[in-house]
């Protein structure tokens, strides 16, 4: 006999606390189960009326709220709410109400009791109050919590073609500092993208001060004309800590949030506030607010405290590496706008460029200020040639000040030879691609992750463009870079077993960054050059490759996995020092790790291996 | 072609193979009619048995959802390999009344169904006759609305698995939940340019019209899971249309 009820079988068997029950359990339950269907907005229970199910999100999300009124959780695909009420009174205990179209399966109250009475771990999990409540309403932050539970669910909207006295209007009696500008809505499917009623920008109290009151324009103006109609929004499953990232790059302050391409809610940054004490946002809002280098390298103090607070929280090697990218690029940009205002504002156009770790989102603590400057080609080196050298200068001191140390291999912007022309960039990109040695790519690869931070981010862009379109026609070039990027093994001998270093360290040791993170990244550079990948991040850029089909994906979630596993290790190692005051150092000792993390560890490296074999093989200079 | 009121009471006449449902204007004669011209028991009590009375609150009307898994979409030539049935009202949709009935087939399984379907040989000789299966099916349409997602499918294999077993045709009315969604669509012009511009954006198969209204994936080819999801579509679609009855009626082009 064919079970009838698989689809709900097979979703129920991903959830707790059916997840833990049999399966002739689950299909009984699946046979027994009420379907029912509410729209956004719909209320599902009311306080106190008597409650005859558990109810399980199969999709949508629903919204509980505590017989006040206040907010008590909110639950998504695969959660459950009803409990408490059935265990007490029978009766709803919390009231609740459908944010997103959403189907429910209705488990009635006679099955409810015999799971309870016949699965303790069941019966566990029900009676459990706090289980479902995300952990920080009270205690710590806990970003990696999706960004549907906090975000506001009342969204401000505004048509395209009010006037903008209309909208500060509404946005002083709705004490919001956003709206949402929507064209004419047909009601129906609401915003969804690329049809009637979609969103098609957003307007900000900062739009009305800068675009009508600052220059005097007339209150009739349509709120077309000055919202920003780049709006960048987020999923609304998303990690809270993947919304605080984008706003800071994008440095906005309000992000729509969106599910199955509807506008389903918005977050503001000071939502995110009170998820966030002293971490990256506050360390960041401090230096933009920053007037001075010495106020600067005060802050630079609390880049250790953030660090440390992120690998205690366990936030991913990824995570930590973007929000510690974040803080430097504010740093840079912040000493930037600073020398521009003692140096006055520059003669041409420029930017200055973020290489490396910075550029790929993935810096830890104990690193160079790579950088760079690219000039207009109007530049005159007798009429500007002073000017950028100051500038430069100042900016590679202010970046020392503030911790990021001088390069070693001398690539900042205080280096002539890197203060350089649109044109002439272009010219040395060209030369490494089309001419390539070995010997002359090795200190250049990290300029293959270029990133604009400051100025006119335009002049980076063809360079960018440019290795995209040229890199992937060069064989040549490739297998150049591949031969360089295996240049670094990881340390693992013939039996599978860690092969140590000796030098200058008490006890053999591992150098996690030389030996893992840094030919990781370089290997999938290199994929990522040939496939024309636009991503920079390492597991962007691994998500692009597998995306493009350039690998297979379950190649990619390995290297995916061993590169996140590498860099976790190298950010703990990094944390402990910081916390016993030690010199920060990247040598691992093996015997210092617990055996499953030894384990785990030989198995990224494994995997590392084999790539770079697969590498030699897949890039030689002949083959296209 | 169009049948006359008194083609239809026409004892005489021959009804199977001749009506096309689409053309069936006034359905309780049809169903009277035909109570009296079906000579198989099972059609019989089927038409015997009748609609539901029209005076019943929307919400009250028994409704059925039908689904077929099929080796392809030509009723004259392809088998039927597995039905789902969902029976359900718009207030109450539980799974506690669904069936599904694998059909055991004279014929061994396409490769290819075997993958769409995932129905093997040795599971579908595990099944029952079409005509047990029919029987059942017929048992369990009586005095209910069928709702299917893409009526002629469902509509032409039921007339043909009838004609080849009870020698006599079999025409129902059914509520298409894809022609609801096809005159949603079509209110608008916008959409219908944007359809002609890139078609498949505003696609009208089952899944993406689940879609549209929050409803998760379900997995397809599943006569039961197929039944279901059809079910569900019809209760979102009512939810977020609000019509009165009449106009719901209209717009199911219900009997």
């Amino acid at each position: 006999m064919e079970i009838e009820q698989i689809a709900i079988l097979d979703h129920l068997g991903l959830h707790s606390p059916f997840k833990e029950l049999d399966r002739s359990t689950l299909e009984q339950i699946a046979s027994q189960i009420e379907i029912r269907y509410f729209r956004a907005g719909d209320i599902i229970l009311s306080a106190n009326e008597p409650i005859h199910f558990l109810y399980y999100v199969r999709s949508g999300a629903v919204e509980l709220t505590r017989p006040t009124g206040s907010l008590f959780n909110r639950m998504g695909e695969g959660e459950i709410f009803g409990q408490l009420g059935l265990l007490i009174q029978g009766r709803v205990r919390y009231p609740a109400s459908a944010i997103e179209d959403s189907l429910l399966y209705c488990l009635p109250k006679a099955l409810f009791w015999q799971l309870f009475d016949q699965w303790p771990s069941f019966a566990e999990f029900v009676e459990v109050e706090d289980r479902s409540r995300p952990k920080d309403r009270t205690q710590g932050s806990n970003m990696t919590l999706p960004v549907r539970q906090i975000m506001s669910t009342e969204l401000q909207l505004i048509r395209s073609q009010a006037r903008v006295q209309q909208a500060a209007q509404q946005m002083t009696e709705q004490h919001v500092s956003a709206l949402l500008v929507v064209e004419q809505s047909d009601d129906k499917y609401l915003l969804q993208a690329g049809e009637q009623g979609s969103l098609v920008g957003i307007l900000t109290d900062k739009d009305l001060r800068s675009k009508i009151l600052a220059t005097g324009q007339s209150p009739e103006t349509p709120v077309a004309d000055i919202m920003s109609d780049q709006v960048i929004s987020i999923e609304a499953d998303q990690p809270l800590y993947r919304a605080l990232m984008l706003m800071l790059e994008a440095q906005i302050h309000h992000l729509p949030v969106s599910h199955r391409q509807q506008l389903v809610g918005m977050l503001s940054q000071s939502d995110l506030l009170k998820y966030e004490s002293r971490s990256t946002l506050f360390v960041v809002q401090q230096i933009q607010q920053a007037d001075s280098l010495e106020q600067l390298t005060i802050l630079s103090k609390q880049v250790r405290a953030s660090f440390c607070k992120l690998v205690a929280e366990d936030a991913s090697a990824q995570m930590i590496g973007q929000a510690m990218a974040i803080i430097g690029q504010s740093f840079k940009q912040q000493l930037c706008t600073l020398i521009e205002q003692q140096l006055g504002p520059a003669p041409i156009p420029f930017a200055v460029l973020a290489l490396g770790s910075m550029a790929r989102q993935e810096q830890f603590l104990l690193t160079d200020q790579d950088n760079a400057l690219i000039l207009h080609d109007e530049f005159q080196p007798k009429q500007h040639g002073a000017y950028f050298a100051q500038f430069g200068q100042q900016l590679a001191d202010g970046l020392h000040a503030c911790g990021y140390s001088y390069c070693t291999g001398k690539i900042m912007a205080s280096n002539p030879d890197f203060r350089l022309t649109q044109s002439q960039w272009l010219t040395l990109f060209q030369t490494w691609m089309l001419k390539p040695t070995e010997k002359r790519l090795l200190d250049a690869s990290i300029f293959f992750d270029l990133n604009s931070v400051y100025g006119d981010g335009q002049l980076a862009q063809p360079l960018q463009d440019l290795i995209a379109t040229l890199a992937p026609q060069q064989p040549r070039f490739l297998a150049a870079m591949a031969h360089n990027a295996m240049a670094r093994t990881p340390p693992l001998g013939f039996f599978r077993d860690f092969v140590l270093d000796r030098d200058g360290q008490e006890k053999p040791s591992i150098n996690i960054k030389s030996r893992g993170t840094a030919p990781l990244t370089d290997l999938i550079r290199v994929h990522a050059l040939a496939c024309g990948c636009k991503a920079i991040n390492s597991f962007a850029r691994l998500e692009e490759l597998s995306a493009k089909g350039w690998l297979p994906k379950n190649t990619v979630d390995n290297l995916s996995a061993a590169l996140e596993f590498i860099a976790l290790i190298r950010a703990r190692k990094q944390a402990n020092d910081c916390e016993q005051h030690r010199r920060l150092s990247n040598a691992i000792i093996p015997e210092e790790l617990n055996s499953i993390e030894r384990k785990s560890l030989k198995d990224a490296f494994q995997v590392l291996s084999n790539a770079q074999k697969f590498l030699s093989f897949r890039y030689q200079p002949n083959r296209k | 072609m169009y049948l006359s009121r008194q083609d239809l009471s026409d004892p005489n006449k021959p009804s199977h193979a001749l009506v096309a449902s689409h053309e069936i204007q006034d359905w309780p004669l049809y169903y009277q009619s035909q109570a009296r011209l079906q000579q198989a028991k099972a059609c019989q009590q089927l038409y015997q048995q009748g609609l539901p009375a029209k005076d019943l609150g929307l919400t009250q009307i028994p409704l059925v959802a039908l689904d077929f898994e099929t080796t392809g979409l030509n009723a004259q030539q392809d088998q039927i390999l597995a039905i789902g049935i969902v029976p359900f009202r718009m207030d109450h949709l539980a799974t506690d009344q669904a069936k599904q009935w694998l059909i055991r087939n004279q014929r061994p399984l396409a490769e290819e169904n075997v993958i769409i379907h995932g129905i093997t040989d040795s599971q579908a000789q595990s099944g029952i006759s079409l005509e047990q299966a029919m029987t059942e099916l017929l048992k369990a349409l009586s005095g209910k609305v069928v709702v299917v997602h893409y009526r002629p499918i469902e509509q032409n294999f039921i007339n043909a698995a009838s004609l080849s077993i009870f020698d006599q045709g079999l025409q129902l009315p059914m509520i298409d939940t894809m022609a609801i969604e096809r005159r949603l669509v079509k209110q608008n012009w916008q959409q219908r340019w944007q359809e002609w511009w890139r078609p498949g954006s505003r696609s009208l198969r089952l899944d993406p019209c689940r879609q549209r209204y929050g409803l998760p994936s379900y997995r397809p080819h599943h006569a039961c899971s197929d039944a279901l999801a059809t079910a569900e579509l019809l209760l979102a679609q009512y939810r977020h249309l609000g019509l009165d009855k009449q106009s719901w009626h209209s717009l199911c082009q219900l009997y």
